[in-house]
């Protein structure tokens, strides 16, 4: 396993950092879009807390629309809209070990597909993927399916998280709780 | 009603055909309820004592309306819906439901539950019941002290209700704030939200949930949408446990043994308001006994 593989810094086939994105190679730069994501979908599914909230940015966009999905979360309803400060209380709240909804925990595994990179300057890239997770909770089995949207960004050689949509399929229907982070 | 390729149809009537009509609308200052029962109580007979919690949640508005076009979150559930309309008045379970969000988010919303609060239960009869956080919010005595926050950060509502009520009444409206009432079967207002309750079938239930919005207050409209958002629906930091209890609470209904739940909290200090209505402590279960004696009654009347 090469240095690459075992760290989320990016790096080139050579082994320099990554200091601009747009210097990479469009496979290049899709294979470490990927991992990224991978990486994202697996601290998720772990619910691994702290690593998955560092991931993001100081100024992150977290949104689930509801409704739609070209809504304006600054004036419609969302299932979830947080800012940075916001998300770092939906982790703490998940920490206490009294967010019933989520003691116990639900059993996730989540496939991410269909990445795609939509723009790249050279410290942001914009990616689309498909989601699809499989929830099983005391209340039973769930599935889940979104389009997702991601703003990624090169920050001290690594990406981060600066915003990410979740497109629920049927976000104009009922849906069930969710609480696990999506 | 018209029919599509009409000559099929000659010497059918068409008086009694088409979509079935609710028969029975009435509004309520911009509410508008609707009856499937030909007969029955008007809406003031129904809502009697609860009219007043309507009245001062419009009275929180400048222009003494609402403006509900921001979008329901719709929230997917598998219970009765009665454990919502029995849930949504009762002041036992924050503390221990919510404890984790009271915990990290510095809320005062906790003390409103806890042995101290002077907050009351209230029960209107017909299944109507509130929270009366008035008490607690009086004490306190600060212009939004309800809603988390002070009139300086709120500079352009405020002003627009000194010019609606002049600067007394607006004072106490604001010192005052929204109800927290239950208004059956399926209206809740929440402070800061409002909630349709829809039964699908017996286990299973949807919670529409809006932020409340008053016309002419965009600064307070906006904070209003930020807390409901954190607050409700699916993601929420409130609802999402709520509706954990409601699931399991169903579930754990199915066995039948011990048959009967206990809901006698608060009955040695319950007493009666200066209009009747029954009031105790805001965990006391004034609340709960008073749904379910008028639930009695209809039922078995």
């Amino acid at each position: 396993m090469t240095a690459s593989h075992s760290t989320s810094l990016l790096r080139h086939d050579d082994g320099r950092a990554v200091e601009q994105l747009s210097a990479l190679s469009p496979l290049e730069l899709h294979h470490h879009v990927s991992q990224f994501l991978f990486r994202e979908a697996r601290l998720q599914d772990t619910h691994a807390y702290d690593e998955w909230e560092a991931l993001w940015t100081d100024d992150a966009i977290y949104w689930v629309p509801a409704n739609g999905h070209n809504t304006d979360p600054e004036t419609q309803m969302s299932i979830l809209y947080d800012n940075r400060s916001r998300i770092g209380i939906r982790i703490k709240q998940l920490k206490t070990g009294r967010r019933h909804t989520q003691t116990p925990r639900s059993e996730l595994a989540r496939l991410i597909s269909n990445i795609e990179i939509l723009s790249v300057n050279s410290q942001e890239v914009d990616v689309i993927a498909n989601a699809m997770i499989f929830e099983d909770n005391m209340r039973g089995e769930t599935l889940w399916a979104s389009r997702n949207e991601y703003r990624l960004r090169l920050h001290d050689g690594a990406f981060k998280l600066a915003r990410k949509k979740v497109g629920l399929v049927n976000n104009h229907k009922p849906i069930f709780t969710l609480s696990f982070l999506v | 009603m018209g029919f599509a390729l009409p000559e099929g149809y000659e010497g059918t009537e068409r008086k009694g055909l088409g979509l079935g009509k609710v028969p029975r609308i009435a509004v309520y200052r911009g509410f508008i309820f609707g009856s499937m029962a030909h007969d029955g109580p008007t809406i003031e007979e129904h809502l009697g004592g609860a009219k007043a919690s309507l009245d001062q949640l419009l009275d929180n508005s400048p222009t003494g309306e609402l403006d509900l076009t921001v979008g329901f979150l719709q929230h997917r559930t598998k219970a009765n819906w009665k454990f919502m309309v029995e849930n949504e008045t009762d002041g036992y379970h924050p503390g221990f439901v919510h404890s984790s969000i009271f915990q990290v988010a510095q809320s005062g919303i906790a003390n409103l539950y806890g042995s101290e609060s002077t907050a009351l239960t209230r029960d209107f009869g017909n299944c109507h019941t509130e929270f009366d956080l008035r008490p607690e919010w009086r004490k306190l005595d600060t212009p939004l002290g309800w809603f988390g926050t002070t009139a300086d950060r709120l500079p352009a509502y405020v002003k627009a209700m000194n010019e609606a009520y002049g600067p007394d009444r607006a004072h106490q409206i604001m010192i005052d704030g929204t109800p927290h009432i239950m208004i059956f079967p399926n209206l809740f207002i929440a402070e800061i939200q409002l909630f349709v309750i829809q039964p699908i079938s017996v286990d299973e239930s949807i919670q529409h949930v809006t932020a409340l919005q008053f016309k002419g207050g965009e600064d307070i409209n906006r904070r209003l949408r930020q807390q409901t958002m954190g607050s409700v629906g699916p993601a929420g930091f409130l609802l999402a446990d709520d509706t954990e209890m409601y699931e399991r609470n169903h579930r754990g209904s199915k066995i039948r043994d011990p048959e009967w739940l206990v809901l006698t909290r608060g009955l040695h200090r319950e007493r009666l308001d200066e209009n009747g209505f029954r009031i105790a402590h805001s965990t006391d279960e004034t609340t709960q006994r008073g749904i379910w004696r008028h639930y009695l009654k209809l039922m078995t009347e």
